[in-house]
């Protein structure tokens, strides 16, 4: 994603890293992505999805 | 009714037009011939869902019992096998087990039989199937794996939704063991070896008189929408009632690279899930806006999945899309910030 200037549709607000929570399968977690620190919006880009994230689904779906 | 043709949820997937090309046939046979499209309730058994599994199942129970009982012939090779399983007081036949079926469209040259892992217990449908190639100028080889020993095409217990990486390898396994061509008899397996450049000859495609090599290779949304096709052609051709629930019309349209459709393809998104959530995002303008080049972020939790999509909007009221992905784990509270900011806004007018 490298520096790249995202700014949130509703607030005109550019987004800032933020600590987000996260659920599956009734586990919890967090990190840190980017959010509008005005509405909450969170962008989440794919390389999170494609790595932790799918990894992390793929460690609860094998518990 | 005598017979009723019931040919899954696959074959219409892949393409309407085997559905009514086979159920012509069948009524050219047979001018009763009834049908019924839907699931046997083998991807539910797959996912471990034995209560949805038990639902479809005793609804086919009942449909058969309504409709008098009658002989059922299949299509697909996994409805085969559940059926003989799983609903045993229902006589079934697949479609080319009937005497009067013959090839219309014929081949030459060396080929071998690929016999789906439905059919591993049943021989006397994986003879048929050698029996009506006899008569072809062909030379048939046995695959190393075949008849009792059959393997899976990948397409079965929802592996390329658990671990796309098995279904690369299984299916690279599969199209290797015998250079010339294939003739399969199930369309998941015909449609996955062609997908990865395997020459297939499909044994629907010889009794309809059709070429398979001719015909396009359907994307997951492609899928969705022929089925959607095939019962719009059941109730104009047929006149047959349709009491199945209304799906989703067409919105607008969505342009994107074939690179792109594959990838979606690839990871089980559909194009219909996208819209829904650029649809959203437009709406109620939640996006994201990547200033440099203007694209939009929209995500959506749909079901049990959350899709993103990268796009723009065009003027023509079209949309273009550059990118997709989706994942499983959902985002906790992410309207919370507004939640609170409109109760604090409200308590603090309440307190003033």
């Amino acid at each position: 994603m490298g520096n790249r200037k995202l700014l949130c549709g509703r607030c005109r607000e550019e987004l800032k890293k933020e600590i987000v929570d996260f659920q599956y399968l009734s586990f919890a977690f967090h990190t840190e992505v980017l959010r509008c620190p005005k509405c909450g919006q969170v962008f989440i880009d794919e390389d999170l999805v494609e790595g932790k994230m799918h990894e992390t689904e793929m460690v609860m779906e094998d518990k | 009714m005598k017979r009723m043709f019931f040919p899954g949820c696959q074959l219409g997937g892949s393409d309407p037009e085997y559905v009514t090309g086979l159920y012509d046939l069948l009524l050219s046979l047979d001018g009763s011939t009834g049908i019924g499209i839907g699931c046997c309730g083998a991807p539910a058994e797959w996912a471990g869902d034995r209560e949805k599994f038990l639902e479809i199942r005793d609804g086919i129970r009942d449909l058969w019992r309504k409709q008098e009982q009658p002989e059922i012939i299949l299509a697909c090779p996994y409805c085969y096998k559940n059926f003989r399983e799983n609903m045993q007081e229902i006589p079934v036949k697949m479609y080319f087990e009937l005497v009067e079926i013959r090839l219309r469209k014929h081949i030459t040259g060396t080929a071998a039989v690929y016999d789906p892992c439905a059919m591993r217990r049943f021989p006397e449908i994986r003879n048929r199937v050698r029996r009506l190639l006899e008569a072809e100028n062909i030379s048939l080889e046995e695959l190393k794996y075949s008849g009792a020993k059959a393997q899976c095409c990948s397409w079965g217990g929802h592996a390329y939704t658990v671990n796309p990486n098995f279904v690369k390898t299984q299916v690279a396994e599969q199209i290797a063991m015998d250079e010339n061509p294939y003739i399969t008899y199930c369309i998941n397996c015909t449609d996955i070896f062609r997908a990865k450049g395997k020459k297939v000859c499909y044994l629907g495609d010889l009794v309809l008189g059709r070429d398979t090599e001719s015909r396009n290779i359907p994307t997951v949304s492609n899928r969705r929408e022929n089925r959607r096709k095939l019962r719009r052609m059941l109730v104009d051709q047929y006149h047959i009632a349709d009491n199945s629930p209304a799906g989703c019309g067409d919105r607008f349209f969505l342009h994107m690279s074939d690179a792109l459709k594959k990838k979606l393809t690839e990871r089980l998104i559909l194009e219909e899930d996208v819209i829904q959530v650029i649809e959203e995002a437009e709406r109620s303008g939640k996006y994201i806006i990547d200033v440099e080049n203007g694209h939009r972020f929209a995500h959506r939790k749909i079901s049990h999945m959350t899709y993103w999509a990268e796009y723009t909007m065009d003027e023509s009221g079209g949309c273009t899309l550059y990118n997709a992905y989706s994942h499983r784990m959902m985002i906790v509270n992410e309207d919370k910030k507004s939640w609170e900011t409109e109760n604090s806004s409200a308590e603090d007018a309440g307190k003033s």
